[in-house]
Formats: structure tokens, sequence, C-alpha cells
């Protein structure tokens, strides 16, 4: 698809985003065809809407007028008389009705349409051959990437899978150069013909997928029904339901555990959806950790493995009303897994969100005026499912109140992989983000009272990518010191791009 | 010249160019009782302002120039929920139109009448579906069945079936063609 007409056609549907009118409008700037062809393009949709309006009018109208049927519309300006001031443009004369030449009929024969693509999904066309709707005998699709579905004129469903070139021969038969195809062949098209360089298949109504290698050999398979092959020299071979053979030039060779391996159906995109879950500690929530006062804190699990000496309420928890969460750090370290048993890293599974193991997820806290810690005291977000199976990241305190925002590794029972950058320093407000896209770990840290947001990567936790569940959470330590430290967090947003349909 | 006579100048001057003007009011509002008001409002203003009219200058873009002002005055009354194409832009595009010749518009208007009739019925059928109310294509989609990304891809390629469809029927009457 040209990418320029792309943008107009969303456009015209009002579907295109800020950045791709953006695009849109660099390239119309620039381009004085692309203009000519945006004004004729657009006038075709003004028109098509009016033909429309005026056509129903008319159905309308007619059938009001008329006891029985009306015919078809056809020469839909004319019409528009019926149609009686559809428009308010008419307000200065019937300029519409205006008498025009009737245009001659074309001349030029035209050779009858044999195909028509019916439905295509991510499809990358050769620009040689530009792809049109109704297609001629003779046509070479060519196909570097993504789904077509082509229905013949006897009612055969072919589908293209990228890359593929097939040539169409007529309403019944076609030549499958190189690539794969899934074909369905209705009654009403047995004897569905499909070539190959070195062979060819007739169908005897069926489904079969065939698929031709750069050697020029085919591989055919029967889904359902039956085939005959044929080798050049016109050798015949009869397949039936996943049954397959090769057709390389000689007689066909049957091939048993012949790959079935098509794809037969255009599936619609997913459509992914975020489930966002967003708590700002306003009220106690029952049935999910408590606080030193016994009010729900909202995150319902602690990270396995930590924090088994707080069965109840938590000392180091409290919910402020109307302001959020303190969290007051205790002395523990996940690198080397000391003083777990009271160490503060709580949070939620991922699963309560949909997350089944391979959706992109993330978890965003605001913590505002954040305390100084002493060295390398650390507070910031983890996803994992063990003490020792985790990823972590956010602040870890340097001398002086200052703070190097960091992201490290943790498997068996130690840190590895970290990451560092950027400052922050006692009293900013921050919003942090550790977050999977595309199966890849970043964690963001915003400061909000700099206006510096700073993501960091690390190497990729591949230990953690076969897990079908994880937690997501928050932690504060003071690792190395006996000084605890109080943070508020004002709210905590957690989100699983769940896929549907 | 009289009052008569400059009325009834307008009015030729206003039908020959009726087409352009509607399709570029569309074209940048992409509504079609939107574009009616806006036509209605430019007319009544072109023929206030007819008088200082430059019979020099072409009407349809002397037309534009004033119905881009109603446009923007609108959509900025309108809070903008839909995207628009910025007002430089627009400039451009009264010239590409500009430089369409004078009844090409409506050339390609008559032509749309049997492109359509040739589609196949199936394809007549959802552009109807469509285009009828303006009505959501999700609506359309979900009635039918279909996925709106699907729906999306096939009036496409009806579009663009229709657009060649016109090509070629002006190339057989000997009309420009627009080179792709």
């Amino acid at each position: 698809m040209n990418p320029a007409r792309e943008l107009i056609d969303e456009y015209i549907e009002g579907t295109i985003t800020p950045e791709r009118l953006a695009t849109l409008e660099g390239m119309l700037a620039a381009d004085a065809e692309l203009r000519r062809y945006f004004v004729r393009y657009c006038g075709l949709n003004t028109d098509l809407h009016l033909h429309v309006k005026s056509a129903s009018a008319a159905e309308r109208a007619l059938s009001a007028i008329l006891p029985k049927k009306p015919e078809p519309v056809r020469r839909w300006p004319k019409l528009a008389a019926v149609a009686g001031g559809f428009l308010a443009i008419l307000l200065l004369g019937g300029w519409l009705l205006r008498p025009r030449p009737v245009p001659p009929s074309p001349i030029i024969p035209v050779s009858e349409d044999i195909a028509w693509l019916v439905n295509a999904q991510n499809c990358e066309w050769d620009d040689r051959q530009p792809i049109k709707e109704g297609l001629k005998p003779g046509t070479t699709l060519a196909m570097n990437r993504g789904l077509a579905e082509i229905r013949f004129k006897s009612g055969a469903t072919v589908i293209l899978s990228g890359p593929c070139r097939l040539e169409l021969t007529n309403g019944n038969a076609a030549k499958l150069l190189q690539g794969k195809i899934a074909a369905r062949v209705p009654e009403s098209a047995i004897g569905f013909e499909l070539l190959t360089p070195q062979g060819k298949v007739i169908d005897l109504g069926t489904e079969f997928g065939v698929s031709v290698g750069e050697s020029g050999a085919a591989d055919v398979f029967v889904f359902e029904g039956q085939v005959d092959a044929y080798s050049p020299a016109g050798q015949k071979l009869n397949l039936t339901k996943k049954q397959g053979a090769t057709l390389a030039g000689g007689d066909p060779v049957r091939r048993d555990n012949a790959n079935g391996d098509y794809t037969r159906k255009i599936v619609p995109n997913p459509v992914v959806r975020p489930n966002r879950w967003r708590w700002e500690f306003a009220e106690g929530k029952p049935g999910t950790l408590l606080d030193r006062n016994g009010h729900g804190i909202g995150l319902t699990d602690r990270l396995p493995g930590t924090g088994q000496s707080y069965p109840g309420r938590d000392p180091n928890l409290c919910i402020v009303p109307g302001s959020g969460l303190e969290l007051t750090t205790t002395n523990s370290d996940i690198n080397g897994q000391a003083g777990m048993p009271r160490g503060e890293y709580f949070g939620i599974p991922l699963s309560k969100f949909g997350f089944t193991g391979t959706e992109d997820f993330e978890i965003v806290v605001e913590i505002p005026n954040i305390p100084t810690l002493k060295r390398v005291g650390q507070f910031g977000l983890y996803a994992g499912n063990k003490s020792n199976r985790n990823i972590r990241g956010g602040l870890i305190a340097q001398n002086n109140g200052e703070y190097r925002q960091f992201l490290v590794n943790n498997s068996k029972w130690m840190d590895h992989d970290s990451g560092y950058l950027g400052l922050s320093s006692t009293g900013d407000d921050l919003r942090m983000i550790l977050k999977r896209n595309a199966g890849k770990y970043t964690l963001t840290v915003d400061n909000q009272t700099s206006g510096l947001a700073t993501t960091l990567a690390i190497k990729h936790p591949d230990f953690l990518d076969a897990e079908k569940d994880l937690h997501v959470g928050i932690f504060g330590a003071n690792t190395q010191s006996n000084e605890p430290k109080t943070l508020l967090i004002r709210s905590v947003t957690v989100t699983v791009w769940t896929v549907g349909k | 010249m009289t009052e008569d006579q400059q009325r009834a100048e307008f009015a030729d001057l206003l039908r020959a160019n009726q087409g352009r003007l509607y399709g570029f009011i569309h074209a940048l509002v992409r509504n079609l009782d939107d574009a009616d008001d806006l036509f209605q409002q430019s007319a009544v203003i072109l023929w206030n302002k007819f008088a200082g009219y430059d019979r020099n200058r072409s009407f349809f873009s002397w037309a534009c120039g004033v119905a881009r002002f109603e446009i923007a005055n609108f959509l900025r009354a309108r809070g903008r929920k839909k995207l628009y194409l910025s007002d430089d832009l627009n400039l451009l595009l009264i010239e590409a139109a500009d430089e369409m010749p004078g009844d090409e518009m409506e050339d390609r208007r008559e032509a749309l009448g049997g492109c359509v009739e040739k589609l196949r019925e199936s394809d007549r059928q959802l552009v109807h579906e469509c285009y009828r109310n303006e009505e959501d294509v999700n609506q359309v989609a979900e009635r039918l069945g279909r996925s709106s990304h699907s729906v999306y891809n096939s009036l496409r390629r009806i579009r663009q079936s229709l657009f060649e469809c016109i090509e070629r029927t002006l190339a057989t009457q000997a009309r420009p063609r627009l080179g792709t």
C-alpha cells in the first residue's frame, strides 16, 4: 500500500492520529502531484456521500409514489430532481440539473475481471505491480509480506502468505510461482487448477495448500476432500485428507508427514486493551495487606520470600487519609538476601489484571518529597516472583542526600547486570515507572521537580520470561544502616495490556 | 451593471464552481451537514462581497478564500473534536483545486454514477451502508459481523477502484488525465 494513500484514507475516515496527520501534511506540502491527487480523491469521497444520499432519498421518494418496488436507481444526477432539494446547495438554482452531454460508452474493450482481492492484512505488495480490486487474466500478484485473500469468479478462494507470487490464469485457475497459498474450493468451482513450475494440482472439491520453494518444486497438502496432483508429463496422483506430495518435475512423490502448516483463514489483528488499576490509598480496603492501624492498603501480596515477620498488621505501613501510604524502610537487602523476613517488598500479582505470562505491563508510583536515606539506601519498584528472582529499580542513595537511578536483576541470591543513571536530590517529587514493553524492561524516573525524565534499560532478565504470573510492587530499604526513613506513596497504578479477540 | 445583471452573473459563477467549492469545504470538514451549512454561509457572504470581486481573478480561488475563513471560525466554535489540516496547507489545496479544468469535478461526479453501477453487488451495498447516514463504520462492522479493520480495508479498496474507474472513464472522453 502506498503510504501517502493510506494516510489520505485515514484522514477521510477520521481514524488518523495527530502524528500521522502531521506526516500527511508534510507530504502534501512537499508534493504538488500528491495535492492534485488529494483534491480529486477527497472529491470522490464527497461525491460518494452525495451519490448515496441522493440515491436513498430517491428510493424513498419513489417508493412513496410508485405502488411497486422501483427499478434500481441508475443515473443519479437526474434523480436528484426527485430527491427534491436534498441539499441546501440548491438554494441558488437547480444547477445540479443542468443538462450534460451523455458520456459516450467506452470504446476500448476491457478484458473482464476474473478474480477480486477480498481481504488483506499487513500486506506489502511489490511496487511494480500495484494491487487493484478487480483482477484481469495474466495479472501476477507479488507480495513481500502479509496475507491476502483472492476470490476467483468460480467461487474458489485462495489465501496468499507473503512472500508469494501468484499469476492469475482465468476465473478458475492460477499459477503459483513462489510462496505459499491455501485454496478453498466450493462445489461451484470443482476443477480449480493450480499450476506450479513443475506440475499442477486439479481440485475435486476440497481445501488444500501448496508451497513452492526457491527450486520451483511444490509441496501439496490436502486438508479436506481430494485433489489430483499431476507431473508435467501428465502422471497423476490422487491425494485425500491429510495426504501430501511433492511435485518436482518427475512423477508426483507421495509424502508421509507432509507439512500442513498453512494459513487458511485471515484472522483480524488482535485488539490490545490496557487493563488499568489505580489506587490512591484514600480508604482502607478489606482483604488486603494491613497497615499498623489495621486498614487494608489495597495491595494484596508480598513478594514471595519477604516480609514473613508481618503476618498481620505491619508497623512500617500507615495510610494517611488524603495523603497516601507511608512506608518506613527497614534494614534489608535483596542483594545477598539479607533480612528478608523484615523486608518491605509489597505489591500485587499481575494475574489479577489478566496477565497470563506474555502480556506487557507497567507499575507506576508517585512519591513526593523524597527523604534522605543513608548511603546505599534504596526504594523503588520490582517485578518478579521471589525474593531471589526479580528485577528491581528506583533510586539508590549516594552521599549528601543525592540519589542515582538504578535498575538491576536478581537471581539466585545476588544482584547482577546493574545499570545506573542520573541524579535526584532530597525533596524532589518523583514518578517511577517499571515497564515491560514488547517483552523488554525499562525503569523511568520522571523527576517532576527538575522536569527531567530518564529511562534506563539493562540486560534482559530472561529468567523471568517463562513465568505465567509475576508480582509487581514497591520496596524501600535502608540496606546498610539502622536508620529507617519514611516515604510517602501518593498512588500506585498497575496496567496490563491484555490481548482481546 | 444593474443589480439584476450582477445577480445573474453571480449565479452563473457560483453554479460553474459549486461542485469544486462544495468539494473543498467537505474535504476539510468531512461532514455533509456541516459542509451544507458552511456552503450556505459562504454563498451569502460571497454575494455581499461580490461588488468587490476582481473579475481578473479566479472566482473559485476567491470563493475558497472566503470559505476558508468561515471554516476556520466554524471549527474554532466546534472546539476541534476532529483533526483538521493547517490553514497553510488549505491555501495549497485551493491552488491545486483551482488548477482543475472548470467542469472536471462535474465530469468526475457523473462518471462516478456509472462506476458505482459497475461495482459488485456486495461492494455497492457496503458503500450504501457506510455512506448513507455517515454512520460509524464500527457500527456497520458490528451489524455485518465483520471487524471494523476489514470494513475499512474494503472501503479503501472500493474507493481506489472507483477512482481508477473514473480516471478510465475520463480518459475515454479525452479529458486531461491525472498522472499517478
